[in-house]
């Protein structure tokens, strides 16, 4: 087989020969940032200063700031009687690039709403997180702004079905929960 | 022939016709609501405004006309192109508009919405509306398949004068005047007549929307698929709209145990739509064929070839229930080809008949094959569609000849043959054979064989062994209407399961049986039965238009 590998011998002048002067400059700068982030630490633990030592985020117990257009996972809104915003339009699942919303329209238990969805799933394992779900929606019924990193953290069973989304027990189905907590919209 | 012109190029046009079919003619849309070419013109939408100049006592004069109204007359010159035209069409729309509860979120119809194309095409106005808009009535039930919405109602009347001057029922009216004027029900009356479903597809905007369809699938996502209905011998020309993905998501859910109630329709046909045929059925259809889709999909279905063990039916590959039809087949035949009796169903198209009359008495010869099922006591015709035979394909079987030769039974002889020991085997291709068969000859019959769509659960006890048959919608062929008209339906989507249609499972059986039929589609069937039976002699798919073909000695 041809030999492949070519060897350059590159001559390393007196200037890159005496490296370890940068070497020395590096390490002068690491131990400064420890000592440095170190006493900001001991005196932001003894509340001497308000602001934090370093950069560094304790992830499980502290947890970054969010972005006010952070995109998480879906969230369906509520009126303010506690019935669903959604009116199964559909628009959602039109413009879905991933088709991984469906949704079956239903009747509405309320006389004064016509139409509302049965059923709505959210396949998260196939949704990009784009949100022209919640562009689309011209009642602001879907949201994808559910502070929740760890998505699918153990389990892959995240077809979210529509009382998960609304943040209900997920047992439980909407239609009685809605009665319980019925008030009528006049009355408020 | 009069002589016009539209919009500066001269055409010419029929005595009689109006301006706006024939804008129609040379490819101009004019927007129209009122207006549907097999009603009675009464011009009440105002939406179809041409410029029209007509020679007046010497000199052109020129004035904005509804188009509908106007009749083609020489030296007459149409406009439609110009901004007065543009202007007087937006503020119709804009009046129409101006109560329209814009709901289309929940409105059935968005999406096929003539006010909402129009909207964009003439309208494109911003809402000059101050005053609340006028409440009315909504989701009202009016009948037994239709919902009717005041609100969005555009008072075009196009549903009370079908019911006027087509079925002359008269349940549709309108009453009040003004801005109270509305759609209603004739005191008494109720919107339950046997083409009511028309009234949605007349319809042009979401007033009248059809309980079926009501919430099930947005337009959209619909496919369409050119078909003929199957319910009865005039053979109406149909579109079958469908839709798998909730059929799809259905499966998905049921899989993830996610699923909470069975609410998600598995029906893989959405709805079904008429087509325009002025030969057949002009552009209406009966309630029986806009809603007898459902067994293509019905919980029934038999989807695996099952075969008897040991009295339980179980599902097994379709070779197993082959060689079962096989050996019960040979074994009768070899004793006496006049033991085995073979009854179609006229609901089988021309290609698929022809398949099993080519197996059975051209390759085996067999004397008892008939196709003359008893009709359904409760089936009445009538003289505007329906039919008073309720098979598709009745006058295709005859022409090509099922039915038994010299001295072999049909189905009326069937019973006392059985219960004489003349016949021990029968094969049904799908007929349910209680139809025409008495409780005690059904279990007398040794062997059972049956090619079925639908397996109720009191018949599976009768059945030795049965194949999966394709179901309205799945497979393509050709119906022969009761005139003679052969019409071509085409396949919308894959048959659900192991099922396959009626001609390949003959082929598989001819194979089984050493007698080989040399066909791979239903194209080659058509070519050989054109080339066999007189009457279908030079057809061909291509030669099928879209109106169908009369042929026979009714053409």
């Amino acid at each position: 087989m041809e030999k492949r590998v070519r060897e350059l011998k590159v001559d390393y002048g007196p200037a890159e020969n005496i490296y370890w002067v940068e070497v020395l400059k590096g390490l002068w700068i690491t131990n400064r940032h420890f000592m440095v982030n170190m006493w900001r630490h001991i005196l932001h633990a003894l509340r001497i200063k308000a602001e934090k030592g370093a950069v560094t985020f304790q992830y499980p117990e502290e947890h970054r700031p969010i972005h006010h257009r952070w995109r998480g996972r879906h969230r369906l809104t509520v009126k303010q009687n506690g019935a669903m915003r959604c009116t199964a339009c559909m628009m959602c699942e039109t413009i879905c690039p991933d088709e991984c919303i469906h949704i079956v329209p239903g009747e509405s238990p309320d006389p004064n709403v016509e139409k509302f969805p049965e059923e709505f799933y959210v396949d998260a394992l196939r949704c990009c997180f784009c949100g022209l779900c919640a562009e689309a929606c011209p009642l602001d019924a879907i949201r994808l702004d559910v502070i929740e990193p760890e998505i699918c953290g153990f389990t892959r069973d995240i077809i979210f079905n529509k009382e998960f989304l609304m943040g209900l027990n997920n047992d439980r189905p909407w239609e009685e929960w809605y009665i319980e907590n019925k008030t009528d919209s006049k009355e408020k | 022939m009069p002589k016009i012109k539209i919009n500066g190029n001269e055409h010419e046009f029929p005595e009689g016709m109006n301006v706006l079919e024939a804008c129609k003619n040379v490819g101009i849309y004019v927007p129209h609501f009122c207006y549907h070419p097999l009603l009675r013109t009464v011009g009440s939408c105002r939406m179809c405004k041409v410029e029209v100049s007509q020679n007046m006592r010497g000199s052109m004069q020129s004035r904005i006309d509804i188009s509908c109204k106007v009749e083609v007359a020489d030296g007459m010159e149409i406009r439609t192109d110009t901004p007065e035209v543009k202007k007087q069409q937006q503020m119709t729309l804009e009046f129409l508009l101006s109560n329209h509860p814009l709901d289309c979120p929940v409105c059935d119809d968005a999406g096929e919405c003539e006010l909402q194309n129009f909207y964009f095409e003439f309208g494109q106005h911003d809402s000059r509306m101050i005053e609340p808009k006028i409440k009315n009535r909504k989701a009202f039930d009016i009948g037994r398949s239709i919902v009717l919405d005041n609100e969005r109602c555009v008072l075009c009347s196009r549903c009370s004068r079908f019911l006027e001057e087509v079925t002359h029922t008269h349940e549709l009216g309108i009453f009040g005047m003004g801005s109270a004027e509305s759609i209603m029900l004739k005191p008494g009356a109720r919107l339950d007549n046997d083409y009511a479903g028309n009234v949605v597809d007349l319809c042009p905007v979401g007033a009248l929307t059809d309980k079926d369809y009501r919430f099930k699938r947005r337009v959209w996502y619909l496919k369409s698929t050119p078909s003929i209905c199957e319910h009865c011998a005039r053979g109406c020309n149909v579109r079958v709209d469908w839709d798998l993905n909730p059929y799809h998501w259905h499966k998905k859910t049921f899989q993830m145990r996610k699923h909470r109630t069975e609410a998600t329709d598995l029906q893989r046909i959405q709805r079904i739509k008429p087509r325009r045929n002025d030969a057949v059925n002009k552009e209406w259809i009966c309630d029986t064929g806009r809603y007898g889709y459902k067994s293509t999909d019905s919980a029934d279905r038999l989807t695996q070839p099952v075969i008897n063990e040991s009295g339980e039916l179980k599902p097994v590959e379709a070779g197993a229930v082959i060689k079962a039809f096989v050996t019960g087949l040979n074994s009768a035949i070899k004793s006496n080809p006049g033991k085995v009796a073979v009854v179609v169903s006229p609901k089988l198209t021309n290609e698929e008949i022809y398949a099993a009359w080519s197996l059975f008495r051209k390759r085996l010869e067999l004397p008892n094959l008939d196709h003359k099922l008893p009709v359904d006591p409760e089936w009445t015709g009538d003289d505007l569609l329906k039919s008073a035979d309720p098979f598709p394909n009745r006058l295709g079987c005859e022409w090509i000849g099922f039915v038994p030769d010299g001295n072999g039974l049909g189905v009326e002889d069937l019973n006392l043959a059985i219960s004489n020991g003349k016949i021990d085997t029968l094969l049904t291709i799908l007929a349910d054979p209680r139809e025409f068969l008495e409780e005690k000859s059904l279990s007398k019959l040794k062997r059972k064989f049956f090619i079925l769509r639908n397996l109720p659960e009191d018949l599976k006890e009768h059945v030795d062994a049965a194949l999966p048959a394709a179901a309205w919608g799945e497979y393509r062929g050709t119906f022969t209407n009761f005139e003679g008209r052969i019409q071509r339906l085409e396949a919308a989507f894959d048959p659900e399961g192991e099922a396959q249609p009626v001609w390949h499972w003959m082929i598989e059986l001819a194979t089984g049986m050493k007698k080989s039929l040399k066909w791979r589609k239903t194209e080659d069937i058509m070519h050989s039965l054109s080339d066999h039976v007189i009457n279908y002699k030079n057809l061909s798919y291509d030669s099928i238009g879209p109106e169908g073909v009369v042929v026979g000695d009714k053409a």
